[in-house]
């Protein structure tokens, strides 16, 4: 029975703050200070957010911005992964890429959009490159950390089974260093909901960011705030997605539960 | 079988200093036989080992194992750590079969010459638990089970028992003679309980500490198969263990700076 209630008393526990932040939402719309035209009302926001769902052409550009996400966030994972387990796996190849992580991670991506936009254009590839510039960072670091940390005796017990560098480093080095990697790649999820909004805020034609946008510059107070509460929903729903995804991943390891 | 010839190993203890962990340590060991190395924390006995593994290399010397200079692990030495170093993302019978896998034994054939070692090691039953749902001498049995898959000639064991409570310790050990009296596989065995080193082994190779370096061998001449309910009422036992624990408590030669 406690054993149930547990984590229903967690996300009661956890909703308060956001009620209480909605709460002063409106005793905010509702004390004038600033007029309902600027600053609407908590339910008049949620009603319009309501019939957006049910608007085709709304939930077209909420697939694009995911699709944007989805695409920038996997190519990340891929690339910081790749890389990653590399640095650990040869020696000349961490020497090679440590100095160039070091250089371009401290650099604001953003300022990489123009650049990327003039190369790429305005349509998807450049705001998937903004994302994957930023999202493979955290990866890539976890990822190169966590294989480096893996206590040795797990590679030596692979090693002396007759399993080359390689495959060591492939079939347990990697797996070993699942726990962190996933960390890493959480971090990025988040860097990724952000930017892809970012990206369409600035240059866009479609998607959550733009609408934001066009909305902002229309005076459409109701219009502006919806895309942002759904990009905030879309991530919810992705660490959920995300979390089931990490427990089928961690099966055996202490970090799962 | 196995030769260590002259094997030091210097450590870098940071700051430009040097440590002498191993100092000119010589060593035969015949095949089929059980050696225990006896010492205390911090003599250099489990590095020894890993070097007789090829998991780390000597700073001078060699070791050689059947006439053949040691330059890297080999399924031919196969290691127990007191870490178990089990693999946390596989179950059981995955851990089992990962060796069987690397030698390119069929997956039928692994899957039940897995089950078999299982059943040896006596956990028939548990071929789909994870490591974490295992009590620490279960651990152990797995990573024997897993070691022995491969077939190696030569067992290379770090204080497998170390972490056991007493009565685990007891009955991996009565377990572990057993399986050494069916195919007398030539065994090192690192330890620092002079009781667990008398009742296994054939010899026991004394260390002394900073440096680590070969005190005295002292051979065991107890009647094998060895019952350890008689060997405790056995006067022969109780002397050596008296004697081999006086000789322990004698301080180590002049520390060499």
């Amino acid at each position: 029975m406690k054993a149930l209630t547990a984590p229903l008393a967690a996300a009661l526990i956890g909703s308060v703050p956001i009620l209480l932040i909605i709460a002063l939402w409106q005793v905010i719309a509702m004390s004038g200070i600033a007029p309902p035209s600027l600053l609407p009302a908590p339910g008049t926001v949620f009603t319009r957010l309501l019939q957006q769902f049910g608007s085709l052409a709304y939930l077209d550009h909420a697939a694009t911005t995911l699709g944007r996400l989805f695409a920038g966030f996997a190519i990340a994972v891929v690339v910081g992964v790749t890389l990653g387990v590399a640095m650990t796996g040869s020696r000349w190849v961490g020497a090679a890429i440590t100095p160039l992580v070091r250089v371009l991670a401290p650099v604001p991506k953003i300022a990489l959009y123009p650049a990327f936009i003039l190369t790429l254009g305005f349509e998807d590839a450049s705001k998937i490159a903004l994302v994957v510039a930023d999202a493979v960072f955290p990866i890539l670091l976890a990822t190169s950390q966590g294989t480096a940390a893996v206590e040795p005796k797990l590679a030596w017990s692979a090693l002396a089974a007759g399993a080359s560098r390689l495959r060591c480093l492939l079939t347990v080095i990697l797996p070993a260093a699942l726990p962190s990697i996933l960390t890493g790649c959480r971090i990025a999820l988040v860097i990724s909901c952000i930017v892809v909004f970012l990206a369409e805020m600035i240059t866009s034609t479609d998607g959550l960011g733009h609408l934001l946008v066009r909305a902002a510059r229309n005076f459409q107070s109701v219009d502006m705030f919806v895309p942002l509460i759904t990009i905030s929903l879309l991530g919810l729903l992705l660490n959920a997605g995300f979390n089931a995804v990490r427990r089928r991943l961690l099966a055996g390891f202490p970090e799962a539960d | 079988m196995i030769a260590i010839a002259s094997v030091t190993k210097t450590f870098d203890s940071g700051k430009g200093r040097r440590h002498l962990a191993l100092a000119d340590i010589s060593l035969d060991i015949a095949a089929g036989e059980f050696v225990s190395i006896l010492g205390p924390s911090g003599c250099g006995k489990s590095t020894l080992l890993y070097i007789v593994g090829g998991f780390i290399p000597p700073s001078t010397g060699a070791v050689l194992v059947k006439g053949a200079r040691v330059s890297g692990p080999s399924p031919d030495r196969g290691p127990v750590f007191q870490e178990f170093a089990l693999f946390p993302w596989k179950t059981v019978l995955g851990n089992v079969m990962y060796g069987l896998e690397r030698q390119g034994v069929r997956r039928a054939q692994a899957t039940a010459r897995a089950r078999e070692l299982i059943a040896m090691v006596h956990l028939g039953g548990y071929e789909s638990f994870y490591p974490k749902e295992l009590s620490g001498g279960m651990k152990q049995r797995v990573a024997i089970a897993r070691t022995l898959a491969y077939g190696p000639s030569i067992l290379l064991m770090d204080e497998p028992f170390g972490s056991l409570d007493a009565h685990t310790r007891t009955r991996l050990q009565n377990d572990l003679l057993e399986i050494w009296e069916r195919d007398r596989k030539t065994v090192m065995f690192v330890t620092h309980s002079v009781e667990e080193a008398v009742f296994l082994s054939d010899r026991i190779v004394m260390m002394s500490r900073s440096p680590g370096r070969v005190k005295d061998v002292i051979a065991i001449d107890l009647p094998r198969p060895r019952s350890r309910a008689d060997l405790l009422l056995d006067r022969r036992f109780q002397d050596y263990v008296v004697n081999i624990e006086r000789l322990m408590e004698e301080p180590a030669p002049e520390p060499r700076r």
